[in-house]
């Protein structure tokens, strides 16, 4: 054999093994979702006020992550903030259901004054940590403070102070009555010793003493998270729905989406919380799996530069236009694999204070002939729209289907893409786009809406630097407890609609993967759109 | 000899500030601002605001470049993570040994395989052990790592059930990640192996020993090969400092948290203390790498050695 055969023979060999490397993750898809359907049946999942009072308890459960946190301090920013893992760390004043009641857990109660912005709570007298501390009102109120101190997370960017009144009871004062505001304290305030955590010498970092129902057994930054059930935890008769009904979980990182698909099939991990849906395509149908699908916090937006010396800004048809030509079944098929659902509002329908009827309403369907129709009465003369997008994988394909959606009609786009930091560091700043793909969401409206269309929030205006005072004062009348009605919400959410300042384009699916084997009774699922197998009934 | 290590040592005190200054210059023009990624995108400008005086991003390019470099190299404080606020000497003292194994582990199936390889291309030159051999350096270097550990995990961990397909514990967890790393570095090794042996064997040395009736194994393994080590102890010695930083796909393919992955990750988050930190670390390493190359050439040959003692 001569050497250009013998190059031939091993070039044919690696192609038929990429190949066939390449046909073992692929297969039907429609096939492959109606099984999913399918499935989602057999999980019994049930609503927390129906769930079972009595569970046996699972003696061990692996859990898969695409990524941990990479400290386990309880002064965190929002990143990877909804997870299972943090709330069996750290006691919150309150948890919200899936249905999206708070319900009371280490505050016995708390009343809100007439004013909307002054909340006076009474917290339980027997929370003890993992190291035996009583749990007093001093150490919410240091927490609640140096929280807004340190301005990691938005949720106490409206906390103005918080004062102890007795050993168990503090008042905190917002700065302004927004509602909303108030519930995101209630579910973000971490419960811990203030004590131990300045003893600790690392804020928690690694070994935290834990006011929840487990102790941290090992910790791997960027690998695996060992909980055990405690002994002495104080709220052994906690309402079902955050009940902890597993003695050992371990928490894996696997970042690399095809390994999680193999940790699944090897046993490695029981479940699999936010499974990439390619990889989630090569187990529906399989019955020893099951697929949980719930809605995720954030949708995926499109929004357009307010700064007032673009086109883009002072042309609503252009923006319009826009909005009528981008095929967004297409973006749901082809960039979520089906696992996603159309958007009716810039809002995503998880946010509290989401009106039903808005899905009634016509959405900006894709339709080039309006589409062509709102170009013609705009001024656009073909100028090249920058189209700014996070560099991931599935980022860069809805830009780049968006951008072919507006060649259709001669809107000239320009992609680009950026890496995680360098985008972050343009987003706020309109300058440098026409339009920007985001992936946003908050827990109410009011949340939403200050923290994308406020002109007061950042330096050069909303979050893409226009400053529109009569959206900022309709924002400003809906979000106060008397405000927050359907006639001011409309008003809002109309107001953004018709100026066409952010588009929903699709709002993706959480994909939860679980062995059969696990084999709760029932399920119930988080209020971020997760399975909670933590407090399944076993 | 001792007094010429001492010198390299010294050299690299600044080679490491060099490498400080170049790495904090570059971060600091990066796009990118950290108090943002670090906040995320809810927050208010004013937070941002306050994060930014707290970790002195407002100051000027050469206060921030004089404190970094009078609490790394002066107070020999390393600092914390902007992110995880862990300190990041416990962080790489935590990673680097994983790394380190991985790359040891890499880069002894590279010399087992790779050398052997050129040696039975040089001594067959123009047959088909040679061809053979040299398709396979060549696929080496083309196949990518990412895609050679997904085969590798699904043959020897989904179908033969031999090794963990992740993670880590034992050495068994090293396996795979060794061997979808060690492609490039065999293809290296035997390429230049190859051309390092028809370089020598071609001398007139190579011919006396033969012709003295020395059997042909102790020709090529005693005469031809010690010889033609230099050129491949310098390719050892720089795959093994690039691989101590460049194993984050491997890393993140098989659930490694080492060095290379925490280092991509603080890019990625702008968290500019272990980016700096990290590179002055792989720096020292590098140099460390080369000069251990250094002493070995002088161990293999006795000319350099006696170059060594000269300088001294």
């Amino acid at each position: 054999m001569n050497s250009r055969k013998m190059i031939k023979a091993v070039l044919s060999g690696i192609l038929a093994l990429s190949v066939t490397g390449c046909g073992s993750s692929s297969g039907n898809d429609a096939q492959a979702q109606a099984s999913a359907q399918a499935k989602e049946t057999v999980m019994n999942i049930v609503s927390s006020d129906e769930l079972s009072e009595t569970s046996q308890i699972r003696d061990t459960l692996n859990i898969g992550y695409s990524s941990l946190w990479e400290s386990l301090t309880p002064f965190r920013t929002n990143a990877n903030n909804k997870n299972l893992y943090s709330y069996a760390l750290y006691e919150t004043l309150a948890k919200k259901t899936s249905e999206g009641e708070y319900i009371p857990w280490t505050a016995k109660s708390w009343t809100m004054h007439e004013d909307g912005k002054t909340y006076d709570v009474e917290l339980y007298e027997n929370i003890t940590d993992s190291a035996g501390n009583n749990i007093k009102a001093d150490d919410v109120v240091w927490f609640l403070n140096e929280s807004a101190v340190r301005g990691l997370k938005p949720s106490f960017t409206n906390l103005d102070t918080a004062e102890t009144t007795g050993d168990y009871t503090f008042t905190v004062t917002l700065k302004n009555d927004m509602y909303g505001s108030w519930e995101k304290i209630l579910t973000d305030t971490f419960v811990f010793s203030r004590k131990e955590f300045e003893a600790s010498g690392d804020e928690f970092a690694m070994h935290p003493v834990t006011t929840s129902a487990y102790v941290v057994e090992e910790y791997t930054p960027q690998s695996s998270l060992k909980m055990k059930l405690r002994d002495d935890y104080w709220n052994p008769d906690a309402p079902a729905v955050n009940r902890s009904n597993v003695r050992e979980v371990t928490f894996q990182q696997i970042a690399e989406a095809s390994q999680a698909g193999i940790a699944m099939e090897k046993g490695i991990v029981d479940a699999f919380i936010n499974i990439d849906a390619n990889t989630l395509k090569q187990f529906t149908g399989d019955s020893n799996y099951l697929v949980h699908k719930g809605l995720s916090a954030n949708g995926v937006q499109l929004y357009f530069s307010g700064v007032d010396s673009k086109l883009i800004q002072q042309d609503v048809h252009l923006r319009r236009a826009i909005a009528y030509i981008i095929n967004a079944e297409a973006i749901l098929q082809a960039v979520y694999g089906g696992y996603a659902s159309l958007m009716y509002d810039v809002n995503p329908e998880v946010n509290d204070g989401y009106l039903q009827e808005w899905k009634n309403e016509e959405y900006f369907p894709y339709d080039p002939a309006k589409a062509k129709e709102e170009l013609e009465q705009s001024g656009y003369k073909g100028e090249e729209l920058v189209l700014m997008c996070s560099s991931n994988a599935s980022m860069s394909r809805m830009a780049q289907m968006i951008q072919n959606n507006c060649i259709e009609i001669g809107i000239n786009i320009k992609l680009e893409p950026l890496d995680n930091a360098g985008f972050s560091g343009q987003r706020l700043d309109g300058n440098n786009y026409d339009l920007i793909i985001i992936s946003n969401g908050a827990d109410s409206l009011t949340n939403f809406w200050n923290t994308r269309f406020d002109s007061t929030t950042y330096k050069l205006g909303d979050a893409t630097s226009r400053n529109d005072q009569t959206l900022t004062d309709l924002i400003h009348q809906a979000g106060t407890h008397d405000g927050f009605n359907q006639e001011n919400i409309n008003l809002v959410r109309n107001y953004i609609k018709d100026n066409m300042y952010g588009y929903g384009i699709a709002h993706p699916q959480s994909l939860d993967l679980i062995n059969a084997g696990v084999n709760a009774k029932e399920y119930v699922e988080t209020s971020f759109g997760t399975v909670d197998l933590l407090s399944s009934v076993y | 000899m001792h007094k010429y290590i001492v010198k390299r040592l010294l050299w690299m005190i600044p080679i490491i500030l060099g490498a400080a200054v170049l790495v904090f210059t570059l971060m600091y023009f990066c796009p990118g601002d950290p108090a943002e990624i670090i906040l995320g995108a809810g927050a208010s400008d004013a937070e941002m605001e306050h994060l930014r005086i707290s970790l002195g991003l407002n100051d000027p390019f050469l206060i921030r470049l004089g404190r970094f470099l009078k609490d790394t190299f002066i107070r020999f404080d390393l600092g914390r993570s902007w992110i995880t606020n862990l300190s990041i000497a416990d962080s790489i003292a935590e990673r680097l040994p994983r790394t380190m194994l991985l790359a040891i582990a890499i880069m002894l199936l590279s010399v087992v395989i790779g050398i052997p390889l050129g040696v039975v291309a040089a001594t067959h030159q123009n047959r088909w052990q040679d061809n053979l051999c040299m398709a396979l350096a060549l696929l080496g270097v083309s196949v990518p790592s990412f895609w050679l550990a997904m085969l590798l995990v699904i043959l020897f961990s989904i179908k033969l059930n031999l090794l963990p397909p992740m993670g880590i514990g034992g050495l068994q967890y090293y396996i795979l990640p060794a061997l979808a790393g060690c492609t490039g570095g065999i293809a290296a090794l035997a390429r230049q192996t190859r051309s390092s042996m028809l370089d020598v064997i071609r001398s007139d040395y190579i011919t006396t020993a033969r012709s003295k009736g020395v059997s042909e194994q102790k020709v090529i393994i005693r005469h031809a090969l010690k010889n033609a080590l230099i050129p491949i102890i310098t390719i050892i010695g720089t795959q093994f400092g690039r691989l101590l930083g460049g194993t984050m796909i491997l890393e993140t393919i098989f659930g490694i948290p080492g060095l290379g992955s925490y280092i991509v990750t603080a890019v990625n988050n702008r968290d500019y203390p272990v980016v700096m930190i990290g590179s002055i670390v792989l720096a020292a390493m590098f140099s460390l790498c080369m000069l251990g190359v250094d002493l070995v050439y002088a161990a293999v040959d006795p000319r350099i050695k006696a170059q060594y003692a000269k300088k001294r």
